[in-house]
């Protein structure tokens, strides 16, 4: 079938071109700040104390809904560094999220409890309300909010000592509107979880480096910093009910000309999920709100004020799921079965000779493993305590992960022509002692 | 000091517009072109073997030729020291059609969409890269013949099956994006006139 086996081509020929500027983008990103891959390969999180920032002043945001296995050494960890105010906002829980996060913080806690009808309307609203508190106590007190940077954490989120350090100069750049940290997964001790680190540690980092060219750094939900007139720029409610309000909030301030960077010198770690009935009920919402950005494409193609290239670059974005996933889940297989069918061609290519067989073997599986074995290699150097050969073996694991992938991007869009868009949160692990590597 | 009675109204000057046509004028026979290419696929293929064939004899001294109106070419080769007229049917999956007109068929809908770039960038990003296409799967056809010629079929399989055919296209695919990425989609079209 001439169309399928185009297809696969292009498919297969254009996610090489994206994954090939993106990653290379971000190895040169990284040459050019002469920093190493191992960059916060072994970095400790929320241990520290940090001195205040002579200029900025920082306000955590930390939404919360029954996180009491979690909060307490979150908040531990960002009440001790001097110069911010942590805001913990309880949305509603039904544990002991707040009394738990007031024993971790004592007198250097807020806490802004929300109740029903109002609580549980998802993360945005929840930070639409703590950023509401902020704005206010930034009156009360004088506060130039130019001046003032809010930093989204999760519950369950610690950044790397040192990392406001490293993240608060970049706001002396007037054009920066937010900053992203690169993620580290902390209970990384099972396949699942330690494939989801290689997924944040050794491809998305990377990538995020590589956006920095464009100044479109991608915003998550965790270590999500924002300059607050940014925000303020965005109106009353800058997080909106989109299952994705980070990625819905970069888009947002791309489009009013704001930078978005990131830093390879700072990090944050969380958990993962530890199940995969969760993992794809996290990843199916993921897919679900990065497909529903494609609505914002034409906002971004209007945009005077963007660049082609962070145009483009924002456009890719919101297709990828589009026209990458999607397309690739159904050729993925096609082309499985081309290979079953036409498998006697490869006798034939060797002519009896197993040396011949032996490289022909050789040429396919480099020809279609060599992202992954380039992405193994890079996350082997984003921390050598993980040994090289375990990295190549967890990225050749793509081949089957990547059914998580095209599962949940099906699920997700069953999900958005059903119309369905309400989701339950991510569930937490508690933790109840270091993990070692 | 006399003050002025007149109040001073700053209006914003909006700016017009694009005018869409001149990319309407050029994607719809782009498009038309691209359609024309796979609706034709067959006197296209017909076109790639004679083309084919004409390599062969000025590359390789190779004699080819195409009888008839089908997408077939023979080439003399020699089998235990008799010469051979051996046949090649040019198929859809070695054809450079769909490539070529899926690409028109882009360029069109990019011409349409994507108004940041002048409609010259993007019609001479698209005519390198569709060029590129088009060399690189007739390239691949001449090889895998000679290949075929000189090595029998495990030649043929070495070039159209392995390295030359699926190695091959996908990396000419991936070189074509990244070409054109900054040709095509990064240039800035003007403000006015050609949006």
């Amino acid at each position: 079938m001439p169309v399928l086996e185009t297809l696969s081509h292009v498919v297969i020929g254009t996610s090489m071109a994206y994954f090939l500027l993106l990653m290379g983008s971000g190895l040169v990103q990284l040459r050019r700040s002469r920093t190493s891959l191992g960059a916060q390969g072994n970095a400790t999180y929320g241990s520290r104390d940090s001195a205040a920032h002579a200029d900025l002043t920082l306000y955590f945001l930390v939404p919360c809904l029954n996180e009491e296995a979690v909060i307490g050494p979150t908040v531990a960890g960002l009440t001790r560094l001097a110069g911010t105010t942590t805001l913990v906002i309880d949305d509603g829980s039904d544990d002991d999220t707040t009394p738990h996060a007031r024993a971790a913080g004592g007198g250097r806690v807020q806490v802004l409890r929300r109740d029903l009808p109002d609580a549980r309307q998802g993360k945005g609203e929840a930070l639409n309300a703590g950023i509401a508190w902020v704005r206010r106590r930034v009156a009360e007190r004088g506060q130039d909010p130019a001046k003032v940077i809010v930093c989204v954490m999760d519950a369950d989120g610690r950044l790397s000592d040192g990392a406001l350090d490293q993240v608060l100069p970049l706001f002396a750049n007037d054009a920066v509107g937010g900053v992203q940290l690169q993620v580290r997964i902390r209970n990384r001790h099972t396949f699942l979880t330690r494939f989801q680190d290689y997924q944040f540690w050794g491809l998305a980092a990377i990538t995020q480096f590589g956006r920095q060219v464009t100044g479109t750094v991608s915003l998550g939900g965790n270590g999500q910093f924002a300059r607050l007139s940014a925000l303020d720029e965005t109106g009353e409610r800058p997080w909106s009910a989109s299952l994705t309000e980070d990625l819905d909030l970069a888009i947002t301030l791309a489009l009013m000309g704001w930078q978005l960077q990131t830093t390879p010198h700072a990090s944050v770690d969380q958990q993962a999920v530890e199940t995969l009935p969760l993992l794809l009920k996290q990843r199916t919402r993921w897919y679900q709100g990065h497909m529903m950005a494609i609505g914002r494409v034409p906002d971004i193609w209007r945009a005077p004020q963007l660049s082609n290239a962070r145009a483009l670059e924002l456009t890719s974005y919101c297709l990828v799921p589009w026209l990458l996933d999607l397309p690739w889940s159904i050729l993925f297989h096609y082309c499985l079965i081309m290979l079953a069918i036409n498998w006697d061609q490869i006798w034939v290519v060797a002519d009896g000779s197993s040396i011949a067989l032996t490289i022909v073997a050789a040429a396919f599986y480099l020809l279609a493993f060599a992202p992954a074995l380039a992405a193994g290699w890079i996350y082997h150097r984003r921390d050598r305590r993980f040994a090289l050969l375990k990295s190549l073996a967890l990225a050749n694991s793509f081949i089957v992960m990547n059914y998580i992938s095209f599962t949940c991007a099906w699920k997700a869009l069953a999900r958005i022509l059903r119309g369905e868009t309400t989701w339950d949160k991510t569930a937490r692990v508690r933790e109840a002692e270091p993990v070692s590597i | 000091m006399i003050e002025s009675s007149v109040e001073i109204v700053i209006v914003e000057a909006r700016t017009p517009p694009p005018d869409v046509r001149p990319r309407l004028w050029a994607a719809v026979p782009v498009a038309v072109l691209g359609v024309a290419v796979l609706l034709a696929a067959e006197r296209f293929r017909h076109g790639e073997a004679v083309l084919i064939a004409r390599l062969l004899e000025h590359l390789f001294s190779r004699a080819a030729t195409v009888p008839s109106a089908a997408p077939v070419f023979y080439y003399e080769s020699m089998a235990g020291g008799v010469p051979v007229w051996p046949s090649v049917l040019v198929t859809g999956p070695v054809s450079a059609s769909w490539f070529m007109g899926g690409a028109l068929l882009a360029t069109a809908l990019m011409l349409l969409v994507w108004r940041r770039a002048p409609v010259a960038g993007l019609l001479v990003a698209s005519l390198v890269t569709i060029t590129i296409l088009g060399v690189v799967s007739t390239a691949r056809t001449v090889l895998s013949v000679e290949a075929t010629a000189r090595w029998g079929e495990t030649g043929f399989g070495w070039m159209m099956h392995t390295v030359g055919g699926p190695a091959l296209m996908v990396a000419t695919l991936c070189f074509c994006s990244l070409l054109f990425t900054p040709g095509g989609l990064l240039a800035v079209a003007r403000p006015t006139g050609d949006a």
